[in-house]
């Protein structure tokens, strides 16, 4: 364990070389989802209601949703993508370490950096508009907000590796990925609830993983998952990790054998 | 400009749009891709709209109709950005990285000019015609009245719009003189502009104010858009014009003052 407590830790140490850096990427990652609270505010201007939220949850809902996915989405698709196309790969073979491991502490890493910058974000925008922002208070909510954030990033990490393990077959792979950004864009709450979208795209939603990535989380941190659909809720995305666990680990296995390794 | 500075830049350019539809060619099936994907992503736009026009009549004063038109003006607007500059300035940093600036510089020609127009994104030529269909068939769809004048009004404010975007990117980018890696910074520019696909009227006054100086997102699409439906007053396009005037001299002013910073890192 020791060799990936040091990729984690090592990952800690190189983001903070440049910390502006990190600072602008997750303002950057937050920012996006900062454009719909004020269209929504302008909704409720012209005296209109939107169909299940008060003015408070739907701001709420992009400040949980701006939270969750600076905690828990992932983008290590192109990481391991430029590893396998690049013949960056030969390096982690040579070494006694687990590749999808060693990757999954360095991710890891990362989003510990991120964990901090968003608990700064929450308490900035608590404290200064108060007025629109929604806190979960019960310790249960709490509990069951961070265990939906965990399978997030289980799940968003999964889902990249599936994706960044293509380039064994494909090479370049960025039509994948961009297919994929376009799918987690419309599934995953980010746009709007889920609950707000044509009655189709919800069924749709159902069969898919996307809505554990960010609508989910942030309906449990505005506290509206009850504890009926809780067990229900985690043993689903217990299901896709699974799932996605295994498929990640089949591909790695097929495509090792495939492996060229460029520049040895 | 002299006639025969004209045609040197104008073979130049042309030397550049063959490479360009040269490297494209090597990607056909990607780029079919991209292309389609580019589709379903205005899509997922369109779907943006519908939701929240599901839940209300207008947006801040702006129709569906007017709203639509605005989203596809956004992203035409990034089509033309795509096509004349597109990636180009952006990769300044890694140019002052690598010492390849030094290339640039020792060409007769003007070292902004290459930097600027090196690489064509000939995909965006293909996706503005898309998009432009896709806005013929929402203005007969909604029945939008569009008048010469109007249509003329808002072509002629997009060139302004994509003046002040070049005066910015070339603001920023020149930063990298300085600070040498700037994607972050760039990235954060970048996540603004996606601020742009909407009515300029939701947002809080100081947040417009910023959009129409500092940050200026509001000038690819609302401003184009609000004329085309009359909502931009006519000192508003007067304004348009002298900013960018003013803009592209300061950006000019600037990229000649740090390109005297460069110490090559090569040479």
């Amino acid at each position: 364990m020791k060799k990936y407590w040091f990729a984690f830790t090592a990952t800690i140490k190189n983001h903070l070389i440049y910390p502006g850096q990190l600072l602008a990427w997750s303002i950057s990652d937050i920012f996006y989802f900062a454009i719909f609270p004020f269209v929504w505010l302008a909704v409720y201007a012209s005296g209109d209601q939107v169909t299940g939220y008060s003015r408070l949850e739907i701001v709420s809902y992009y400040i949980a949703v701006a939270l969750v996915s600076a905690i828990s989405i992932t983008h290590n698709s192109r990481a391991i993508r430029d590893d396998i196309h690049q013949g960056h790969l030969n390096s982690f073979l040579a070494r006694p370490l687990n590749y999808l491991l060693y990757k999954f502490t360095d991710t890891l890493g990362y989003k510990f950096i991120s964990l901090f910058i968003a608990g700064i974000m929450l308490l900035s925008s608590k404290l200064i508009f108060s007025s629109y922002v929604k806190i979960p208070f019960s310790f249960l909510s709490i509990l069951i907000f961070i265990g939906l954030a965990i399978i997030a990033f289980l799940i968003s990490f999964l889902v990249h590796s599936v994706i960044g393990l293509t380039a064994f077959w494909t090479g370049e792979n960025s039509g994948i990925q961009n297919f994929y950004y376009l799918i987690f864009s419309v599934f995953s709450g980010g746009l709007a609830p889920l609950a707000l979208f044509p009655e189709y795209l919800q069924i749709a939603s159902n069969y898919l993983p996307f809505k554990y990535l960010l609508y989910l989380p942030a309906e449990a941190f505005l506290e509206r998952v009850n504890s009926v659909q809780t067990s229900k809720v985690f043993a689903v995305g217990l299901i896709w990790i699974i799932v996605l666990l295994g498929v990640a680990i089949l591909m790695w296995r097929k495509g090792i054998k495939t492996y060229e390794g460029r520049g040895i | 400009m002299k006639a025969g500075v004209f045609k040197r830049y104008w073979k130049v350019y042309k030397i550049f749009f063959a490479n360009s539809i040269s490297y494209i060619s090597q990607f056909k099936t990607e780029s079919f891709i991209r292309i389609f994907l580019n589709f379903a992503w205005v899509l997922s736009l369109f779907l943006t709209i519908e939701i929240i026009f599901n839940q209300t009549q207008k947006l801040g004063g702006w129709q569906k109709s007017e709203v639509y038109v605005l989203m596809l003006f956004w992203i035409i607007a990034d089509e033309v950005w795509g096509f004349f500059v597109g990636v180009n300035l952006t990769n300044l940093s890694q140019l002052i990285r690598t010492g390849e600036l030094d290339f640039h510089l020792t060409k007769p020609i003007n070292s902004l000019f290459v930097i600027s127009t090196k690489f064509i994104q000939i995909r965006s030529i293909l996706r503005f015609f898309i998009e432009i269909i896709l806005l013929i068939i929402i203005v007969i769809k909604f029945n939008i009245p569009i008048t010469t004048w109007g249509a003329i009004l808002a072509a002629l404010l997009l060139i302004g719009a994509m003046i002040i975007l070049y005066a910015f990117e070339i603001l920023v980018n020149s930063l990298s003189f300085w600070l040498i890696k700037i994607d972050a910074l760039y990235d954060l520019y970048a996540t603004f502009f996606q601020f742009g696909r909407f009515p300029l009227e939701v947002f809080p006054k100081t947040l417009k104010i910023i959009f129409l100086t500092t940050i200026p997102i509001a000038f690819s699409a609302y401003v184009p858009t609000a004329a085309l439906f009359g909502k931009w007053p006519w000192y508003g396009t007067l304004y348009v014009f002298a900013f960018a005037a003013l803009s592209l001299f300061c950006a000019l002013k600037f990229w000649n003052f740090a390109l005297k910073k460069y110490s090559s890192a090569s040479s």
